[in-house]
């Protein structure tokens, strides 16, 4: 409960730093926020279920299925993003590798570069925007 | 206008037409085509070992050409199509070379994305990535995007 209260004191702070509101953000605004982002958190899971049936050529191109483990990484990585209450990717897809890719767009008037998170494989996954690597994940150390 | 023959030199003012994947066309996101539909390919029985693959508009008879190369017609339907000219490709830093094909005439690839260029984690990939948000920029335009199968289709 204390954890609680603390992350919504930290979440009216930082809406006030952006400069849209100059007042508290009430609870009822942090839940709708919240709830959007619970719709967009549980497309993604869905789409992400639905990447275990895939086969190679899914795609009718030749592209690889991906991994059982880049799978579960991925999901994890969700899993992960979700309880700390990080903003839901735009989209998730699966590469032509077999790679799974989750998007975060900028707004229409700053578009590019694109920010992904790319699972490649059991235990690997790097963040990168544009060809910049941000930050890269491994499973077991967490992050580099 | 009569069609290309594809041993003919790729000329500056030519669009180059590929085959893109429901999933990468983003209705209402900018840049409307992602980036990662112009991912080399390094895996898999066809990798982009000359580059990734585009078809010379100036050459087909027309753009079910290239759409008839998924054999799967399920499959099919869930490919759309995006050109780019070939000056702005070299705007960017990028060559088009002729790789022809039996099925089709007018393949092309782009070398500086390839299987290889993919594969070079530490480097190339960066640069590859870089190159990839170029073109999903010049696919995005409104003259860029041919077929859009999710004007069809809710896949998501």
């Amino acid at each position: 409960m204390i954890a609680e209260t603390h992350k919504r004191k930290s979440s009216a702070v930082q809406f006030q730093k952006d400069g849209h509101l100059n007042r508290p953000v009430s609870d009822a605004l942090i839940f709708s926020r919240r709830s959007i982002g619970e719709k967009k958190w549980s497309a993604i899971d869905h789409k992400l279920m639905s990447f275990f049936g895939l086969e190679d050529d899914w795609d009718g191109m030749g592209s690889v299925a991906p991994e059982r483990g880049v799978l579960e990484f991925a999901l994890f990585i969700a899993d992960r993003h979700r309880k700390f209450e990080l903003p839901a990717p735009d989209s998730v897809m699966v590469s032509c590798n077999g790679t799974v890719i989750f998007e975060f767009f900028k707004n229409e008037n700053e578009p590019l570069p694109v920010t992904n998170i790319e699972v490649l494989s059991g235990a690997e996954a790097e963040v990168y925007s544009g060809g910049e690597v941000i930050q890269r994940y491994a499973l077991d150390s967490n992050c580099e | 206008m009569p069609l290309k023959d594809e041993s003919e030199p790729i000329s500056d003012d030519e669009w180059l037409v590929r085959q893109v994947y429901i999933d990468r066309f983003r209705p209402h996101k900018v840049p409307f085509v992602s980036p990662t539909a112009f991912q080399p390919r390094h895996k898999g029985n066809a990798p982009d070992e000359d580059g990734i693959s585009l078809f010379r508009e100036a050459c087909l008879e027309g753009l079910h050409e290239v759409l008839e190369l998924i054999a799967d017609p399920d499959k099919r339907k869930k490919i759309g199509l995006v050109r780019v000219r070939v000056s702005d490709l070299l705007a960017i830093g990028l060559t088009v070379v002729s790789t022809q094909i039996e099925q089709v005439r007018g393949h092309v690839s782009i070398p500086e994305l390839s299987a290889e260029a993919w594969r070079d984690a530490d480097v190339a990939r960066k640069k590859c990535r870089d190159w990839m948000d170029g073109i999903a920029e010049l696919a995005s335009r409104s003259d860029g995007v041919v077929i859009d199968p999710t004007e069809n289709e809710s896949d998501d």
